[in-house]
């Protein structure tokens, strides 16, 4: 395909949610079959389209160069300080149309099993018409080509996350959630906001007139030895501030510690909006963000290491969380919330090709764990696992693609989580703490998702319902997806296990990133290239340590739940105090509430006071009171009788007298 | 003795004054009013004086306007007056204070 066809493509892929969203809104709202139409279709043909430019993009080879087609969008000129040129449009490379295709591809199974979980709902078109909106906002961010476009998705994304969170309007928990999502991400993008400022600025004081928003421009800057040493001798220690402030942005939507607390609320929303929100947008976008700016934050080594321990700590902390949860939603929450982490720990040591691997092997299991839990509470109208129970026998689809996707996530050879946590842990390599929390972590996702297996689908049903099997139109795309996880691995696997050998995902992942930042691994970090997430072939320990761990999660969560040869009960009092702690997610909320109730609240009062006292009492009212009580002290002067009058005429006509004659003598 | 410019400005001053003083302390309308006339014909005396003492006509005819817009103005003043009185059956300034701030 030649280049015009590709942005052609690009542009339908991205507007179609748009337009479909619009369509909805102002002329379908009534007659749902159309809205549902428009919005599924849209969907499903950016993801179709996004097949096709991947194929065209796999047959051109690793290292093909970005097309990029934008038009001005708008512009401040002044030919003193040059002119600032804002753009919108879309750069076609690898890493998009892999993002783009990740979003189509799961966003449609989910589009479709939305079709059978929304049905009979009130807000049917509402909620199509917000959900093509939310993946246009996402896609936006695919296909960005400047930081001004990514900064603007960035934002639709978090507003369309407000809406569909708090779609059930009518419960207040939703509302909250919708609130408690939008107000962290917007924290997170106050820093983003900064970061892109001072890097534009910083590159602007360098080399003058250059456009130092958009991505091609930033990257030959940073790719370029020359002109690098040059910037980063200009910004000192502001360079690794400002790659570490855009990071922030990332922290709000990927949920990295500590901004994380959005996340687990946002399962008030429905349960597609969930999937669609866990596995290929809003908190993929953080991860994709990073990867997309690999230039910049290959190089600013301190943002790295701060990078690398966030996401380890966000890691270890949710996969703790995810233990003790009871809700099932909520356990898929922090397992998102761990694996982020993950994919940002594997980002911050260089191993930018792991994360996103991993970003879309788990983009497909995720999707489909939230789907087959969102079918489960379907039928049992609960989330509480304890009050499911031997739902294998009655829901045998879900049961069977739902362990699927958590063999895949707890990274069982050969399932799509396999090979991408194996990267992860081979990039983690070289910081041994975090490698090991990265092990650690792997036993806790295998625990976890074992035990919420074993309680929910095995043993005996203990709740009061009736369940069965959800319609075709939910399990199918969950069997889709289970494909995806079982299989999908294989295409990043390392070269001599992959069924396209050297022509695997990551020969065309490592060229899109590693020809800006190859460099960086051997100068910054002093590894040889080809170590780490560049195996050609498995790192045996690595896999197999990664494997056991797994196994033993799985196998240890069986003693606990599967067979009951261990009370659950008893290892709950042997933890005791550790328990208390992490069922109650560390108090990071309650932090929250104390900081905004109290700090935040206390300084507000004292606002207050200021703002009653100061402002209002002395200078508002103080001001007016003075007038007003020297107005009422002169007006006595006006007695309305004539003889005042006259003689206050005489009174000024003699001073007037002697100001003139005796005044003149004394000072004239 | 001869009459000298000066005698004709005290006598003026003295009756200005006693106009003024009039207006002042007075309370009776009529009384303010009469006071006034004898300030204004402080002023046309003054006028005369100099006239005659200049030899020429103009401080004449302004005393002609003088005396013609007073006698109007008086009218005027005195119609008021009844018009107050019939509204408020006084004619004392001191209760004349509606407009009092």
């Amino acid at each position: 395909m030649d280049d015009n066809t590709v942005a052609t493509l690009a542009y339908v892929i991205l507007f179609a949610p748009v337009v479909a969203a619009i369509l909805i809104t102002l002329f379908t709202r009534k007659s749902k079959g159309i809205s549902a139409f428009l919005s599924v279709g849209s969907v499903v043909t950016g993801g179709i389209l996004s097949v096709i430019l991947l194929f065209d993009q796999l047959a051109k080879g690793p290292g093909t160069p970005p097309v990029i087609s934008q038009f001005e969008w708008a512009a401040a000129r002044d030919s003193a300080i040059g002119d600032i040129v804002l753009n919108i449009g879309v750069q076609v490379d690898f890493i998009s149309i892999l993002m783009s295709t990740i979003v189509g591809v799961v966003g449609s199974c989910i589009f479709v099993y939305a079709l059978g979980y929304m049905k009979g709902d009130e807000g049917w078109s509402r909620f199509f018409a917000k959900f093509a909106f939310f993946a246009f906002s996402m896609l936006g961010i695919t296909y960005a080509t400047n930081f001004v476009q990514i900064f603007i998705f960035w934002e639709l994304v978090g507003v369309s996350s407000y809406l569909l969170i708090g779609y059930f309007y009518q419960k207040p928990s939703a509302t909250d959630a919708g609130k408690k999502a939008f107000m962290t991400n917007r924290i997170g993008d106050f820093g983003m906001t900064l970061g892109i400022l001072l890097l534009f600025f910083a590159v602007r004081d360098v080399f003058g007139a250059v456009d130092g928003f958009s991505f091609v421009e930033l990257q030959r800057i940073f790719t370029d030895e020359a002109s690098r040493t040059l910037l980063f001798d200009a910004m000192g220690w502001k360079a690794g501030l400002g790659a570490f402030l855009i990071f922030v942005g990332a922290m709000g939507k990927s949920a990295q510690f500590p901004l994380h607390v959005w996340l687990p609320d946002a399962m008030e929303g429905p349960t597609p909006v969930s999937a669609l929100m866990h596995a290929a947008t809003m908190v993929a976008a953080g991860v994709y963000m990073i990867v997309r700016c690999y230039w910049l934050f290959a190089w600013a080594e301190s943002a790295m290491i701060a990078i690398a321990w966030i996401g380890g700590i966000t890691a270890l902390m949710a996969a703790t969380i995810a233990v003790v949860q009871n809700d099932i939603k909520k356990i898929l929450a922090y397992s998102t919330l761990s694996q982020l982490g993950y994919m940002v720990m594997a980002c911050g040591m260089w191993g930018a090709g792991a994360g996103m691997f991993h970003l879309a092997t788990h983009a497909f299991f995720k999707a489909l764990l939230f789907m087959g839990a969102g079918s489960v509470i379907h039928a049992c109208h609960t989330n509480d696992i304890w009050e499911m129970g031997g739902l294998a026998k009655k829901m045998k689809h879900t049961t069977w693609t739902f362990i699927a996707g958590t063999l895949a996530l707890a990274g069982i050879f050969p399932l799509a989580g396999f090979w991408s946590k194996d990267e992860i842990l081979s990039a983690s390599h070289h910081i041994a703490p975090l490698y090991w929390i990265g092990v650690g972590v792997a036993f806790l996702t295998a625990f976890y998702m074992g035990r919420c297996v074993f309680t929910a689908f095995f043993g005996k049903y203990r709740g009061d319902g009736h369940p069965h099997e959800s319609p075709a139109v939910m399990w199918v795309p969950l069997a889709i997806l289970a494909i995806f996880a079982i299989f999908g691995g294989w295409v990043g696997a390392p070269a001599d296990l992959n069924p396209f050998g050297e022509h695997g995902l990551q020969s065309y992942l490592l060229v899109a990133y590693t020809t800006v930042a190859e460099g960086a691994h051997q100068q910054v970090i002093n590894w040889p290239t080809g170590q780490g997430h560049m195996a050609k072939s498995l790192h045996m320990n690595v896999a197999v340590i990664g494997t056991l761990v797994a196994v033993a999660g799985l196998f240890v969560s069986y003693l606990f739940y599967g067979s009951r040869k261990f009370s659950a009960e008893k290892a709950k009092k042997m933890f005791g105090p550790i328990y208390t702690l992490v069922s109650n997610k560390y108090y990071i909320d309650e932090f929250y509430l104390f900081l905004v109730k109290k700090v935040q609240q206390g300084f507000a009062n004292l606002c207050s006071i200021v703002e009653q006292h100061i402002i209002i009492g002395i200078f508002v009212n103080g001001l007016a009171g003075g007038a007003r009580e020297a107005g009422d002290k002169f007006r006595k002067m006006q007695t309305g009788r004539v003889n005042t009058y006259v003689t206050m005429i005489l009174g000024g006509l003699t001073l007037l007298v002697f100001l003139f004659v005796v005044g003149k003598e004394f000072w004239g | 003795m001869e009459i000298h410019i000066a005698h004709y400005l005290i006598v003026a001053g003295i009756l200005f004054s006693i106009g003024l003083v009039g207006v002042v302390v007075r309370r009776n309308a009529i009384v303010v009013l009469m006071c006034l006339e004898l300030m204004l014909n402080a002023a046309n005396l003054v006028f005369v004086a100099f006239a005659r003492m200049h030899g020429n006509m103009q401080g004449r005819i302004f005393v002609f306007f003088a005396i013609t817009v007073a006698a109007a103005e008086a009218a005027v003043m005195l119609a008021i007056i009844i018009a107050v009185y019939r509204q408020r059956e006084t004619v004392n300034t001191d209760d004349m204070d509606i407009m009092q701030g």
